[in-house]
C-alpha cells in the first residue's frame, strides 16, 4: 500500500517539475546558445519527457538523485547524506519532548478536570496549537537571546548568554530550537491526551479496577493511561509530518544546517534536481514513518494485534 | 451482623440542585446470607450498593447523613487509604456490564492478579497460578491459555464469569452484584446463577444482588427488599415478598410479570406511570400518583414502616390500623388473574 | 412518628390516580439549536472571541478602504518606527504599515474562509456521497482518499506552488486540494452512522422519501460537526498561508498578507521589531480567537454534554 503512494508520490514530483514554465538557467547572466544546448544535453533535459521519466527512475533504483543545479558538482544525495542525520537530530528531540510532554500534560489536566492545572494545561495548550512556531521560535530566540543577553550587558558588563540562539554545536544549542519545533506538538499531544482521558476515565473498567482496592496511582498508570494512550498513537504519523515540515522554518530561524534549509533554499532557487530529490525524500521517509506507526499501533492495542478471538 | 445500614441518605449535588438518590435506607445483612434489592431503574439501589463500596461519584455524590457498618466499623467515615484496604478484600462487586467493565488491554490473568497481589501480597506467579485456579473455579475451560488472553476473546457469559473470579479471588466476606445477569442472554443467565449459587454456597459469601429482574430474585434471593423513590417500601423473607405481599407497589410489580399460562387475550399489565424525579421528591409515599389505594393521607406524609411479621415489613398508609380493610390481591395474581380484575379492590 | 400528624377519618378518604403528576417534567425542554445557544452564551470565553472575530472580519472589511494606500512607496521614510502619521511605522520601500497591516487582515482572512469553505464544500460531497451510496462506489472512494492521505500534504503544496505562480488565488486553491480528504472522511464517517442509526430505521420504516431523510436527520445531525470543523480549519489555513510566506511560497509583495508581514519582519530580525511583532500579534491573536471560539462551539453543540 505505502509503496504504491511512494510510486505515485515520484511520479508527480516528476511530472509536476517538469511542467515549470521557465528555464532554470535564466536569472544568470544570458548565456550563449551553444552552451546552453550543452547544458541542457549535460543535464539530459534535452531528450523527450517520457524517456526521462525513465532514466529517471533507474537512476533511482541506484540511489543516484541526480546533481543539483545551483551548487556546482554536488550531488543531490551528498547533500542528503550530511543534512539529514542533523535535522533528524533536531526532530527527535522535539518529538520526545513534544509527546512527553504532552502526555504529562494532558494526564495532569484530566486528573484535576476543571480545577487550576487543567485550566493551566489547557491554556498552554490552545497557546501552543494556535501560535504558529516559527513565530514561537522567533520570539523565544529574541527574548532568550538578544533581550536577555542586553539586559545582562547593561547591568554587569560582561557578554553572557545564557543559552545559544543560533548554530547547531553542542547540546545547548538543541535546547531552544527542539522546543519552538516541540511545542506544537506538545500542544496537541496534551489536549488529545487530556480528552482521552476523561473518556477513559468514566469507563466501566475504571470502577472495576477501584472496586478492587487499587490505589488511585495504580488505577491512573495501569488502567486509564494504558488505555487513553492509543489514541496518541495514532497521531504520531501526522505529529512526525508537522515536525518535519517544522524544520523547514526553525532551522532557517536558528541557523541550523540541516536538510530543511536545504530544501527551503532549493525552493527559492529554482534547483530543480534538489527540488525533486529533497521531495521525494521527505515524502518518502514520512510514508515509511506512518507505516511504521501503523505498526505500533498494532503492538499497543491488543484488539487490533489478535482480531476477534475466539469465543 | 455483617452489614449494617442505618438510615442512610445520599444525594448528588447537580448544576440544578440537589437529586436525593436515596433518602433514608436501612437494613442488614449476616455472613453466609442472599438478599435482594429491587426495584424499577432510578429507585436508588445502585446507589445505595455503591455507598457500600465508598464508590459514589465525586465530587457530586455523598452520604448526606446515616452510617454504614461493616463488621461493625462505620465505613461513612473512612478516608480513602481504609477504603482500598477492604475494597475487594472484604466487599467486593460485579457490574453489570462485563464488556465495557473489564480492561481491554489487560489480559484476564493480570486483571486477576491485582487485586491479590495488593491485598494477599502474593508474587506475581503465585498470583497467576491463583488466578488460574480462580478461572477453573468460575468454569471456564482451558484455564491455562485463558488466563493470558484478553477480554475481547472471551464470549459475554464467560466475561461474566471472569468478573466473578475477580471479585472472589481474595475471598471477600460480602460481593455486591449489581445487575449480573441483565446484559447476557438468558440461557447464559442461568448458568451464571448457577454459578454464583454454587460458590456461595462453597465459599459462604454473603451476597447482595441488585436487581429488577424478579425471576433472578426467586432463584437466588432469601430475603428481598423492594425499592421506590429511593426508599425501601418492603422487605422480607422471599415466600413473604412473592406470595403475601402487603405493598401496591410491589403488588403491581408481581401483577406485571407475565405468565406462560397466560391466554392471548389477557393483556400484559403494566404499572402506569413513572418513577418519582429525585430533584424534588414528593413528600408524601413516593408512589401515591401511581397507586390504586391512594389516599389523601398517602399524598401529604410519607408512610411509616408497619411489621407485617417477624420478618416481614412494609411502609404504607393502608397498614395503618386505620386505615379501611383492603383484599390483599395476592391470591388473584398467584392464580393468574393479571388484567383489570385484579384492581378492582376495596 | 404518628404523634406528629394529624391523622382523622378523611385521611383515609380514597384519591385517584395522579398520572399526569406522575409524569410531568419538571424541567423545561428546549430545542437543540436554542440549548446549543444558551450554553453557548454561557460561555464567556467563547462569547468574547467571538466579539474579537466579528471586530477582526470588520477590520478586514472596512479598514482597507478606509486606508487603501498599501502599497504605495515613500523612499524618504523606509524602516520608520510607529509615529502619528505612520501608526504600525513603514517598511523596507517606506509603505505604511498600518494599511498593509489592514489588507493583510483581508487577504489573510479571506483565503482562511475561502479555502476552508471550499474544503468544506468538496468533503461534504464527495464524502457525503460515499457515505450515502455506500457499496462499491463507497470502497473505491475511500481507497482512493486512502492513498491521498498517505501523500504529505507540505509536499503537495509546496510543489504545487513552486509549479504554479503564487498568488492568492493559487494558494487557496492548493491548500484546498490537500485538506479536502480529511473533511471528507469525517463527513462520510457521520453519513454512515447517521444512515444505521434508529431514528433513520424508524424514518424509513414509515416511509419517509430520501430526500425528507436527508433534510430532516443527516444534515441537521452533520451540520454541527461541520460548523465545528469550519471554525477550526480557518487557523489552520491561516497558519499555512504564513507559513508559506515564511519560506517565500505565499503571497507576493506588493500584496499584503500578515504571513508576508511576518516574512518581512522576521528578515529585520532583531531590528525594527515592529514589523515582526505587529503582524505576528495579529496572526497568533486571530488563531486563537478562532480555535477558543471553535472549542466553545463544540461543547455547546454537543448532544451529549446537555445537563
Amino acid at each position: 500500500m505505502s509503496i504504491v503512494t511512494v510510486f505515485v508520490v515520484i511520479t508527480l514530483t516528476f511530472f509536476l517539475m517538469n511542467l515549470m514554465p521557465g528555464d532554470p538557467f535564466i536569472g544568470n547572466k544570458a548565456i550563449p546558445k551553444a552552451i546552453k544546448a550543452n547544458l541542457y544535453a549535460k543535464y539530459g533535459l534535452d531528450k523527450p519527457l517520457g524517456i526521462r521519466y525513465l532514466k529517471y527512475l533507474g537512476n533511482l533504483a541506484q540511489g543516484d538523485l541526480g546533481m543539483s543545479m545551483t551548487y556546482k558538482n554536488q550531488e543531490v544525495i551528498g547533500v542528503i547524506k550530511q543534512a539529514f542525520p542533523v535535522s533528524a537530530d533536531l526532530g527527535i528531540r522535539s518529538l520526545i519532548f513534544g509527546v512527553l510532554g504532552g502526555l504529562l500534560l494532558g494526564t495532569i489536566a484530566a486528573l484535576n478536570h476543571n480545577r487550576p492545572w487543567d485550566t493551566g494545561a489547557t491554556v498552554l495548550a490552545i497557546l501552543g496549537v494556535s501560535i504558529p512556531g516559527f513565530l514561537i521560535g522567533t520570539m523565544v530566540q529574541y527574548v532568550l537571546g538578544f533581550l536577555f543577553s542586553n539586559a545582562v550587558r547593561e547591568i554587569f558588563h560582561t557578554d553572557f548568554q545564557l543559552i545559544p540562539i543560533a548554530r547547531w554545536e553542542g547540546f545547548k544549542y538543541t535546547i531552544l530550537p527542539a522546543f519552538a519545533l516541540g511545542f506544537g506538538s506538545l500542544a496537541t499531544t496534551s489536549r488529545l491526551m487530556r480528552t482521552s482521558m476523561l473518556d477513559v476515565l468514566h469507563q466501566d473498567y475504571i470502577k472495576t479496577a477501584k472496586s478492587k482496592g487499587l490505589t488511585p496511582f495504580q488505577v491512573t498508570l495501569k488502567h486509564s493511561i494504558r488505555n487513553a494512550i492509543l489514541p496518541v498513537v495514532t497521531i504520531l504519523g501526522p505529529l512526525t509530518a508537522g515536525i518535519m515540515t517544522g524544520t523547514f522554518v526553525i532551522e532557517r530561524i536558528f541557523a541550523i544546517p540541516g536538510l530543511g534549509r536545504f530544501f527551503v533554499q532549493s525552493v527559492q532557487m529554482y534547483d530543480y534536481t534538489m527540488i525533486m530529490g529533497l521531495t521525494l525524500f521527505f515524502a518518502t521517509f514520512l510514508i515509511f514513518m506512518n507505516f511504521l506507526v501503523d505498526i505500533a499501533y498494532g503492538l499497543v492495542d491488543p484488539r487490533i494485534r489478535l482480531g476477534k478471538g475466539a469465543a | 451482623m455483617l452489614l449494617e445500614l442505618k438510615d442512610i441518605k445520599v444525594s448528588f449535588d447537580t448544576y440544578a440542585g440537589e437529586v436525593q438518590a436515596v433518602r433514608g435506607v436501612s437494613f442488614t445483612l449476616d455472613k453466609g446470607e442472599v438478599v435482594a434489592l429491587v426495584g424499577e431503574s432510578g429507585c436508588g439501589k445502585s446507589v445505595t450498593a455503591q455507598s457500600v463500596m465508598g464508590l459514589l461519584a465525586k465530587p457530586a455524590g455523598r452520604v448526606k447523613s446515616g452510617a454504614i457498618f461493616i463488621d461493625g466499623v462505620d465505613v461513612t467515615k473512612y478516608t480513602e487509604k481504609e477504603w482500598e484496604s477492604i475494597r475487594g478484600a472484604k466487599v467486593g462487586m460485579i457490574f453489570q456490564d462485563p464488556m465495557t467493565s473489564l480492561n481491554p488491554t489487560m489480559t484476564i490473568g493480570v486483571q486477576i492478579c491485582e487485586g491479590l497481589i495488593k491485598h494477599q501480597h502474593m508474587s506475581k506467579s503465585d498470583a497467576m497460578k491463583r488466578a488460574e485456579e480462580m478461572l477453573r473455579l468460575v468454569e471456564i475451560p482451558n484455564a491455562h491459555e485463558r488466563v493470558h488472553q484478553y477480554p475481547h476473546e472471551f464470549s459475554g457469559g464467560m466475561r461474566q464469569r471472569a468478573m466473578i473470579a475477580i471479585a472472589l479471588s481474595c475471598n471477600p466476606a460480602l460481593i455486591i452484584a449489581d445487575e449480573p445477569t441483565t446484559a447476557l442472554d438468558v440461557t447464559i443467565q442461568a448458568q451464571v446463577l448457577d454459578l454464583m449459587k454454587d460458590l456461595k454456597r462453597k465459599l459462604d459469601t454473603a451476597v447482595i444482588i441488585i436487581t429488577h429482574d424478579l425471576g433472578v430474585v426467586a432463584s437466588m434471593a432469601e430475603r428481598v427488599m423492594v425499592m421506590y423513590g429511593g426508599l425501601i417500601v418492603e422487605s422480607g423473607k422471599l415466600e413473604d415478598v412473592y406470595y403475601h405481599a402487603r405493598h401496591p407497589y410491589t403488588w403491581g410489580l408481581m401483577k406485571s410479570i407475565p405468565r406462560l399460562d397466560s391466554t392471548k387475550e389477557e393483556e400484559l399489565s403494566p404499572i402506569e406511570g413513572t418513577p418519582p424525579d429525585l430533584f424534588m421528591p414528593p413528600p408524601g409515599c413516593p408512589f401515591a400518583d401511581r397507586c390504586d389505594w391512594c389516599m389523601q393521607i398517602c399524598k401529604v406524609s410519607m408512610p411509616p414502616k408497619y411489621a407485617v411479621s417477624e420478618s416481614h415489613s412494609a411502609c404504607c398508609w393502608l397498614l395503618h390500623p386505620d386505615a379501611p380493610k383492603t383484599e390483599s390481591p395476592m391470591a388473584r395474581i398467584r392464580h393468574g388473574m393479571t388484567g383489570a380484575e385484579g384492581a378492582k379492590n376495596v | 412518628m404518628e404523634s406528629t400528624i394529624n391523622i382523622t377519618p378523611a385521611s383515609f378518604e380514597r384519591v385517584p390516580k395522579d398520572l399526569v403528576a406522575a409524569q410531568s417534567i419538571l424541567r423545561p425542554s428546549l430545542t437543540y439549536w436554542k440549548d446549543a445557544w444558551r450554553r453557548l452564551k454561557k460561555n464567556k470565553i467563547s462569547m468574547f472571541c467571538m466579539a474579537f472575530l466579528i471586530f477582526m472580519g470588520t477590520l478586514a472589511i472596512l479598514g482597507p478602504m478606509v486606508f487603501p494606500n498599501y502599497s504605495s512607496n515613500n523612499l524618504e521614510k523606509t524602516y520608520s518606527k510607529p509615529d502619528s502619521v505612520n501608526w504600525f511605522g513603514t517598511d523596507d520601500l517606506g509603505r505604511d504599515q498600518f494599511a498593509r497591516t489592514l489588507r493583510g487582515a483581508r487577504i489573510s482572512l479571506f483565503i482562511g474562509l475561502t479555502s476552508a469553505m471550499i474544503t468544506v464544500l468538496i468533503g461534504i460531497l464527495y464524502g457525503g456521497i460515499s457515505g450515502y451510496f455506500s457499496g462499491w462506489i463507497d470502497d473505491i472512494m475511500m481507497r482512493v482518499v486512502d492513498v491521498l492521505i498517505t501523500i504529505p500534504d507540505m509536499i503537495i503544496l509546496i510543489l504545487l506552488l513552486v509549479v504554479l505562480k503564487p498568488g492568492v488565488g493559487t494558494l487557496i486553491l492548493a491548500m484546498s486540494i490537500t485538506s479536502w480528504t480529511g473533511m471528507a472522511r469525517l463527513i462520510r464517517g457521520q453519513v454512515l452512522q447517521i444512515k444505521e442509526s434508529d431514528f433513520v430505521l424508524v424514518s424509513k420504516i414509515i416511509g419517509s422519501s430520501s430526500m425528507r431523510i436527508i433534510i430532516k436527520h443527516l444534515i441537521p445531525n452533520t451540520i454541527g460537526i461541520i460548523i465545528v470543523r469550519l471554525m477550526m480549519l480557518i487557523p489552520a489555513f491561516i497558519f499555512e498561508e504564513a507559513f508559506l510566506s515564511y519560506i517565500g511560497l505565499g503571497v507576493r509583495v506588493p500584496e499584503a498578507s500578515w504571513g508576508n508581514l511576518a516574512e518581512a519582519g522576521a528578515l529585520q530580525f532583531p531590528n525594527n521589531l515592529y514589523m515582526f511583532f505587529i503582524p505576528a500579534a495579529f496572526i497568533g491573536t486571530t488563531m486563537l480567537a478562532f480555535n477558543l471560539f471553535g472549542d466553545g462551539l463544540r461543547d455547546a453543540l454537543d448532544p451529549k454534554m446537555r445537563k
